[in-house]
């Protein structure tokens, strides 16, 4: 249902480019969860905004259900923007701290329309906060984002995209806040809006363990490319990268005894500054050939839907 | 609380109350908490969102909003009551300087307006007298030792990636060269490659600086790779506090095991199925009789919906709050 093209993102600043999305094509189906992780920095935001037209493209598309997302237009580009929400990175920043939590609910009720009268509305946001675990929601309602501690202001995040009902939700590390008590609750919910409901999650997230548990498909991106995607189990069981080779075995592990060994893992340090034309990777590739500092590798498949951008394979 | 196995503290917190006053009552965040942090030593401190760690940090550094209220207790950092302090004293000769803070919300110290470096060398000469030179080469250092390309320096906070905000912010609270750090989940935007880098060179100061760290985070498994000891707390309380070994190993209390069980497990994802520890944290205006935890936890027994856990110690470096603990 959401698909990019080529897709490039390129910010001016001052006199430097950055080139925060340079040339994805990832595939969002119906009914699926979609992990994206990837080094800080990667562009895994700015590809989650683009996709829900919050940024201009530099090129390429993006396709809702075949339909360019740039080119929408009065009735159509209301429904795509309620069908499709956004859960921001930062909860501080995502929500007006003059409102009411309640109101900053509401909000979007009220834009859309979606409640025949006050009664309904309240309701619907009632609902929404207990769904998430923000109880008694009546005291929650009434609260003002500062009297919040940072994982309620982000389940307030949630609860507001929830609300609308939308059949796509990008989700900017939605989790990153809660403890692992209420993250699997958090978790559970956007599983059940899939294998209920039937709806699309993008799950833009630093914590591989647990996109391991409700993503059916995986995409790395390093410095604005895919360098690797897949379905979950061969992405998490066989990387092929070795940039999310290193990703993978730099998880720690809740055993004090490997105290040494979070900082023992391949975290290499650029030999030398990227030349502009290889592979981003090949600075702090332990693997690293001639051929890789020559030319970029492209994304090519392995096996089964397995693509991996490295001369390796 | 007397801990008689702190030998060389740095930081030291005693029967800290902070409540935060509403229209119908307060709000009891931080509730008898004492701990202490050693010098060169890392704390790590863990519990339910909402659970007052955020409260703790304020109060330790008097940022805490007007509805706030320290009801009781002290805060002693290198023997000095720094609650008591002249509060312009306190942020021109110690916040930043000696002890620095990297808040939960990074925009409370990154302002908008100001360029990344412009910020950072405002800092340094609010506090030192060098030159403009010498705090740019400073400052350049201090980005390269998160990763953040040095371009951005030259960049407002908007125009930087969430975790590219939350290093920026790692790197001022070590500009001043602090004896002590606490940060309140400054790597939850970070990949785990870049938290490593971050963490080794944290640790390398702590070590070569004897430098010490209060780290809260909702990561345990971190917190079980960082830490020399380990603070949990529940609904404003210390429920369990002690070496990290212990609290690992030998968790004690039903609340500490389980935010232990539900650590996922990247390589047992197909067998071992995420856990959440059921129903919910109780409200902090009107918090249950007896022990906090008793509505939510497996063992509650008729003593523990009456009387309230003292914390207590167990053996060692080991202290829980949890009556079925002292019953043994
Ligand atoms: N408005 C902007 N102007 C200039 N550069 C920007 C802007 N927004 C993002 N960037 C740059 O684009 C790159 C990608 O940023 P993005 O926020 O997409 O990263 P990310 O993968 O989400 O990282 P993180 O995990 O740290 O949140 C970064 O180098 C960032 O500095
Ligand atoms: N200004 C305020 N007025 C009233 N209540 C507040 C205020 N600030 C925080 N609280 C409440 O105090 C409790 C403790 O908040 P705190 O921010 O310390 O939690 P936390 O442990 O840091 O949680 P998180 O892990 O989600 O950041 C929460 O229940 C919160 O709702
Ligand atoms: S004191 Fe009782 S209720 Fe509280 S955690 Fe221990 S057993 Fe459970
Ligand atoms: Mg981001
Ligand atoms: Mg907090």
């Amino acid at each position: 249902m959401i698909e990019t093209q080529n897709l490039k993102v390129y910010f001016k600043s001052r006199d430097v480019v950055v080139k925060a999305v340079d040339g994805v094509n990832i595939k969002i189906k119906e009914k699926e969860i979609v992990g994206l992780v990837g080094e800080s920095g990667s562009g895994k935001t700015t590809l989650g905004r683009t996709i829900l037209n919050l940024q201009r493209p530099t090129a390429g598309k993006v396709l809702w259900n075949g339909k360019d997302v740039s080119k929408l237009k009065g009735k159509e580009e209301k429904e795509f923007r309620r069908q499709n929400q956004i859960i921001f990175q930062n909860p501080y920043e995502a929500v007006d701290i003059r409102m009411k939590v309640y109101d900053i609910i509401a909000e979007g009720i009220r834009v859309h329309k979606l409640a025949k009268n006050e009664k309904e509305e309240r309701e619907m946001v009632m609902n929404a906060l207990r769904e998430v675990g923000l109880t008694p929601e009546e005291e929650y309602a009434n609260s003002l984002p500062n009297q919040l501690s940072g994982g309620q202001l982000q389940r307030v995040a949630i609860a507001r995209a929830l609300v609308l009902d939308p059949s796509f939700i990008v989700a900017d590390e939605p989790v990153s806040m809660l403890d692992m008590s209420i993250r699997a609750g958090i978790l559970d919910i956007f599983q059940k809006l899939k294998e209920e409901k039937g709806k699309s999650v993008l799950m833009i997230t630093h914590d591989i363990s647990t996109i391991g548990y409700i993503a059916s498909n995986i995409y790395v991106m390093y410095q604005g490319k895919v360098i690797e995607s897949g379905p979950t189990d061969e992405v998490l069981d066989h990387p092929l990268h070795p940039y999310t080779k290193a990703l993978i075995s730099a998880v720690p592990l809740p055993d004090p005894s490997g105290r040494s060994t979070l900082f023992s893992t391949e975290v290499r340090e650029e030999v030398e500054p990227y030349n502009g034309k290889g592979c981003r990777y090949y600075p702090r590739c332990p693997f690293a050939m001639n051929v890789c500092k020559e030319k970029e590798p492209e994304l090519t498949g392995e096996s089964n839907d397995h693509y991996v951008a490295c001369f390796l394979y | 609380m007397i801990f008689e196995e702190s030998t060389d503290v740095i930081l030291k917190v005693d029967s800290l109350r902070t409540y935060y006053k509403t229209k119908r009552g307060s709000v009891k965040a931080v509730d008898d908490v004492s701990l202490f942090v050693d010098r060169a030593k890392v704390l790590g401190v863990a519990g339910e969102s909402g659970c007052g760690k955020s409260t703790l940090v304020s109060t330790i550094f008097r940022v805490l909003p007007r509805n706030a209220q320290v009801v009781s207790g002290e805060v002693k950092f290198k023997g000095q009551d720094i609650l008591s302090m002249d509060l312009k004293t306190f942020r021109k000769t110690i916040v930043w300087k000696d002890i620095a803070y990297i808040p939960q919300a990074s925009m409370d110290v990154l302002d908008p307006v100001y360029k990344v470096k412009d910020q950072m060398m405002e800092t340094i000469m609010e506090h030192e007298d060098v030159s403009k030179a010498e705090a740019m080469e400073r400052i350049y250092k201090a980005l390269e030792s998160v990763g953040v390309p040095p371009e951005k320096a030259d960049m407002f906070p908007h125009e930087l990636s969430g975790g590219q905000r939350q290093r920026v912010v790692i790197a001022m609270a070590l500009l001043l060269n602090p004896s002590m750090v606490v940060s309140d989940e400054a790597t939850t935007a970070l990949d785990v490659i870049t938290q490593a880098k971050i963490l080794k060179m944290m640790k390398d100061l702590q070590e070569s600086r004897k430098f010490s760290m209060m780290f809260v985070t909702h990561d345990l498994a971190l917190l079980a790779n960082i830490s020399d000891s380990v603070l949990i707390m529940y609904a404003g309380k210390v429920v369990e506090f002690g070496d990290v070994e212990k609290i690992f190993r030998n968790p004690l209390h039903p609340y500490t095991r389980a935010l232990i069980d539900a650590i996922p497990d990247l390589r047992l994802r197909k067998k071992k199925k995420l856990v959440s520890v059921p129903g919910y944290p109780p409200d902090l205006e009107n918090p249950p009789k007896g022990c906090r935890f008793a509505p939510r936890c497996p063992i509650a027994m008729p003593i523990c919906r009456e009387k309230e856990p003292e914390l207590t110690k167990v053996e060692g470096f080991h202290y829980v709050a949890c009556h079925a603990v002292s019953r043994k």
